[in-house]
This record gives structure tokens, C-alpha cells and sequence, in this order.
């Protein structure tokens, strides 16, 4: 019995040109008996022209190639005969009969050498709000909350642009009336400090109101179901 | 709980070839990354059972492929120029020699991208990233003959082209 990884073994010797000559007598013979195992099939044909092969002009790698890349072409290489292809054509050495094909292994190659070195994290745009809904969590990406704070905002500038507008009139008329909004001028520190106060707390209500109306569209659109998963 | 850190760990011995096969499908760098950065955020979505995925790479590839689907579908804009790209690496090549495999190169990438998608990804898949026929089915949904088919078309309009080509 003819062990088929010793076969490979020679084999593989012999790719490199570093068998002997009884080693490639050995295989020879292996390959002539007629029970080659699938795998080598496709060195068959070589070490049956071998002689013939070797007494051409053309050297051993053009030969292999050649037949190797017959069989790639129809599609019916393995991967690691495709790895003998790429490593022939990515040395300088190319016959002249193959030179056309070294471009696509370069192709393949140049493309194979791209790498990502970029650290992987959680893009900032992406930072996730967990929501829970029905015991079932629910992640809302950045881009939803911004969609839903641009509503809200337009929601909020409409509502006092409109309020404005309409009492526009009003203040005007306040201002011919000399019943126009008082504007207090401070005249001592803890005036001014009282006064900003209230501005402050002015804004903290709007600012509630706000977020109240965000969290009350990222409700709605959580409920609509329209966010993917 | 896994942490962003440790759950990212386990992409990041393939995530060149997740980049590479968004990078083949979409021709564009930025797209190619965002398609990492949202498949990204799918891992995170699931972060609790990613652990008892069995092939995370297979997974991983076959998101990244829907990802870049969905941007083809999505997007009207031209993609990048391949041949701008890619170099090449000949450097023991006389300027002359290297002069034709620049374009013998760019004529590849332009009969490579002309290639109908599932053929395109799977020359990609086989040619570039090396991976068995069983595991291209699995990565695109096709079956084995099916694989075998499109590899083979690619080849031969690969062939065709390279042929005639006059050095």
C-alpha cells in the first residue's frame, strides 16, 4: 500500500527542486501505476510527458503552471494549487507564454495586502440609548435621536414663533400704550443675581419641556416599531 | 456583561477580510468602513449570544455582505476609481515592464468590476481570500455547483480578456 502522504511529501520536494533523482523516480511511479489518489490527480499528466517535458526548451515551473492553470480556468483547481499558481506568478521569473495572466495574480495579491487598521469601537455617532419595551430591549441609534431632537426642536420653535407672531400686535400696541414689558435695569449686585435667576429657571422650564417633547417622539417612534434591529 | 473591548477582540483577527470583501463589493473606502462600523453595531445589538456563534468569521462576512447590499441598493453616487487603488508590487520590473502591467492591471480591475456581483464576490472570496467552495455557499447563500459555475464564468471572461493581451 502506497501512502499517499508520502506521495505529497515528494511531491512537494519535488515543486521546489530539492528531490533526488530516486525520489523522482519514486514518483514517477507512483503516478504511472494508475492508482493515483485524487488529490495528485492533476500531476498525472506532467510525469507522463516528463521526459518529453524535460528534453523541451521550456523549463519545469512553465510546464506545471501551464496545466495548472488549464484547470483553474475551468474552475477545477484546488485551493492549494491555486496557492502554486500565485506563488509562480508573483515571482519575476514569468514565461513569456504566461506573462498575459501574472496582472490577475498581481490583482489578487495587491488586494489580498489591503488591511483594516483601524481600532474597532462603537462609532461616536452610534452611541446607544437602551429602551425597554414589553421586557424586550430596544437600542435607538444616535441618528434616530437627532431626527427626534430636530422634530422636537422644530416642534418648540414653531410653537413660540407662532405665539410671537400673534402677539406681535399686542406688544406693539403695549409699546404705543406705553403698557409695553417692563425692563428692569438692576441697580444692585443681588438685584442682577435675582434677575438671572429667573432667566435661569426660565430656561431649565423650556429645557424640560423640551426634552419632555424628545422623550415623548422617541416613545412614539419606538411604539410605531419602526426602528430596525 | 461583554465589554466593547473584549467583544470586538474576537473580530479582530478577520477584520481585514470583512474590510476587503466591503471594500470589493462597494469600490469605495469610506462606504467599506461604514459598513464595518455598522456591522459593529449589530454585534453590539447582540452582544449576549454573540459568544454562542460557532463561526463568528462566516457570520461576520455574511453581515458585512447584506450591509454592502444594502448600500448598493441605497446609493446612486460613481465609486471610486479601482485603479487608483491598487499598486503594484513588481519591483524587480524594468519601468517599461511595469508601464504594461499598470495597464494590463487596470484592464483586471476594470473586467473585475464589470463582473455581474455574485461572481465578483465570489472570485473575490476564492482568489483573494482563499477560502474552500463549501465555505463560499455558506458566506452567499449559494449552493456548491452553483459556486462552482460562477467561479467559472468569472475565469473565463478573466481569460478572454487576458488572452489577446500584447505585452
Amino acid at each position: 500500500m502506497i501512502d499517499v502522504n508520502h506521495i505529497k511529501a515528494l511531491l512537494d520536494k519535488f515543486w521546489e527542486a530539492e528531490t533526488t533523482s530516486s525520489e523522482e523516480a519514486e514518483i514517477k511511479a507512483y503516478m504511472l501505476s494508475g492508482n493515483v489518489d485524487e488529490e495528485l490527480q492533476y500531476a498525472v499528466p506532467f510525469f507522463k510527458n516528463v521526459d518529453s517535458d524535460l528534453s523541451s526548451n521550456e523549463d519545469i515551473d512553465t510546464k506545471i503552471v501551464t496545466k495548472l492553470l488549464d484547470k483553474y480556468f475551468e474552475g477545477n483547481t484546488s485551493v492549494e494549487e491555486e496557492q502554486l499558481i500565485k506563488e509562480y506568478f508573483l515571482q519575476n521569473n514569468v514565461s513569456p507564454s504566461l506573462r498575459q495572466y501574472k496582472s490577475m495574480f498581481n490583482a489578487f495579491s495587491n488586494e489580498a495586502k489591503v488591511t483594516y487598521d483601524k481600532e474597532l469601537t462603537l462609532p461616536q455617532t452610534a452611541k446607544v440609548v437602551p429602551l425597554r419595551t414589553e421586557g424586550k430591549s430596544t437600542i435607538i441609534s444616535m441618528k434616530w435621536i437627532k431626527a427626534a431632537s430636530a422634530a422636537a426642536f422644530i416642534g418648540v420653535a414653531g410653537y413660540f414663533f407662532t405665539t410671537n407672531y400673534n402677539a406681535a400686535p399686542a406688544a406693539v400696541a403695549s409699546v404705543n400704550t406705553n403698557k409695553a414689558a417692563k425692563y428692569i435695569e438692576p441697580e444692585t449686585p443681588e438685584e442682577a443675581l435675582e434677575v438671572t435667576m429667573k432667566a435661569l429657571a426660565m430656561v431649565s422650564r423650556k429645557y424640560k419641556q423640551g426634552e419632555q417633547n424628545l422623550l415623548d417622539g422617541m416613545k412614539t417612534m419606538n411604539e410605531t416599531n419602526i426602528m430596525r434591529e | 456583561m461583554q465589554n466593547e473591548n473584549n467583544l470586538f477582540k474576537q473580530i479582530d483577527a478577520f477584520k481585514g477580510k470583512l474590510y476587503r470583501f466591503a471594500f470589493n463589493m462597494l469600490r469605495n473606502e469610506l462606504d467599506a468602513e461604514d459598513v464595518i462600523q455598522e456591522l459593529l453595531i449589530k454585534v453590539w445589538q447582540r452582544k449576549d449570544q454573540f459568544d454562542l456563534i460557532d463561526n463568528k468569521e462566516a457570520w461576520c462576512m455574511t453581515v458585512t455582505r447584506n450591509l454592502a447590499i444594502d448600500k448598493i441598493r441605497a446609493r446612486k453616487q460613481s465609486s471610486q476609481d479601482i485603479s487608483e487603488y491598487h499598486f503594484i508590487q513588481d519591483h524587480g520590473a524594468t519601468p517599461d515592464i511595469l508601464a504594461e502591467d499598470r495597464e494590463s492591471l487596470k484592464m483586471v480591475m476594470e473586467v473585475l468590476n464589470a463582473l455581474p456581483e455574485n461572481q465578483k464576490q465570489i472570485i473575490h472570496l476564492r482568489d483573494v481570500e482563499g477560502y474552500s467552495y463549501k465555505e463560499i455557499s455558506e458566506l452567499i447563500g449559494l449552493s456548491e455547483d452553483q459556486v462552482k459555475v460562477n467561479l467559472f464564468r468569472a475565469r473565463q471572461r478573466l481569460k478572454e480578456k487576458l488572452k489577446n493581451f500584447k505585452y
